[in-house]
């Protein structure tokens, strides 16, 4: 749904140049794609990333008990870079059998935030808001 | 659809608006449309939630068309009003007449 918005926006951006002129068509567009984002970005979308990483994210807190029990290798901590690659793989996969690239990014963004924070539901939360949304105003401004 | 589900007023309009622009109902139109006859600023969003919905209940039928670049090379759904939405749109109308029927509305 989100091209279709995008594409009637774009050609409805188009007629309100020639109406209203540029500068209060610019105005009209951005608000529109503000308005719009509830509609384009459904909450199945944000959830989608969710169930991706947090089966990662377990098996990985799982292995850090695993190694904890083991003598030789107690305190030593995994390297966040096991848990991106296995979620990006992940959101690769899963951008693939159901191509949608907002997943994936959400997905990384989600890995990321995880691997620099040991208390990471703030950078969830800010990626998963923040990703979309800057997808969607890029675009936006570079339409404008 | 089942018999005594009515259409919701948005709906109503919305499936109106489609039947009005014939072949040329898309999102945006549609949303013009709305704005230009009843004054309401719906959103683009709003009415392609509404789309879908008319859609899944086999009320409109959607076609696909190829990316064009007035439309920053993105592809337009157009939508066509089915029987059933034309059963709907009918139905709905009469229940109205018959609920106005007599009512003297004082401005």
């Amino acid at each position: 749904m989100i091209d279709f918005i995008l594409g009637d926006l774009y050609e409805e951006y188009g007629l309100q140049c020639g109406e209203r002129g540029v500068l209060a068509a610019r105005v009209w567009y951005l608000r529109r794609i503000m308005l719009s984002l509830p509609a384009m970005i459904k909450p199945i979308e944000l959830l989608r990333p969710l169930m991706i990483a947090l089966p990662l994210l377990l098996l990985d807190r799982l292995w850090c008990l695993v190694y904890s029990m083991i003598p030789l290798k107690d305190g030593l901590d995994r390297a966040p870079g096991f848990l991106i690659a296995n979620i990006v793989c992940a959101s690769m996969g899963a951008a693939i059998a159901k191509p949608t690239q907002l997943t994936a990014a959400l997905a990384t963004a989600f890995a990321l935030a995880c691997s620099i924070s040991s208390e990471p539901s703030l950078y969830i939360a800010v990626a998963m808001i923040a990703v979309p949304l800057t997808a969607h105003l890029r675009r936006s401004y570079e339409m404008a | 659809m089942p018999k005594g589900e009515s259409l919701g007023e948005f709906e109503h309009l919305i499936l109106l608006a489609v039947l009005r622009l014939n072949d040329d109902a898309y999102g945006m139109r549609v949303r013009r449309e709305i704005s230009e006859r009843t004054g309401r600023d719906t959103t683009i969003g709003a009415v392609y939630a509404t789309l879908e919905r008319l859609e899944t209940k086999g009320l409109v039928t959607a076609t696909l068309s190829e990316p064009t670049a007035d439309r920053g090379g993105r592809a337009k759904r157009s939508f066509h009003v089915t029987a059933l939405g034309m059963e709907a749109i009918n139905r709905t109308r009469q229940e109205m007449q018959s609920m106005s029927e007599g009512l003297v509305f004082h401005a």
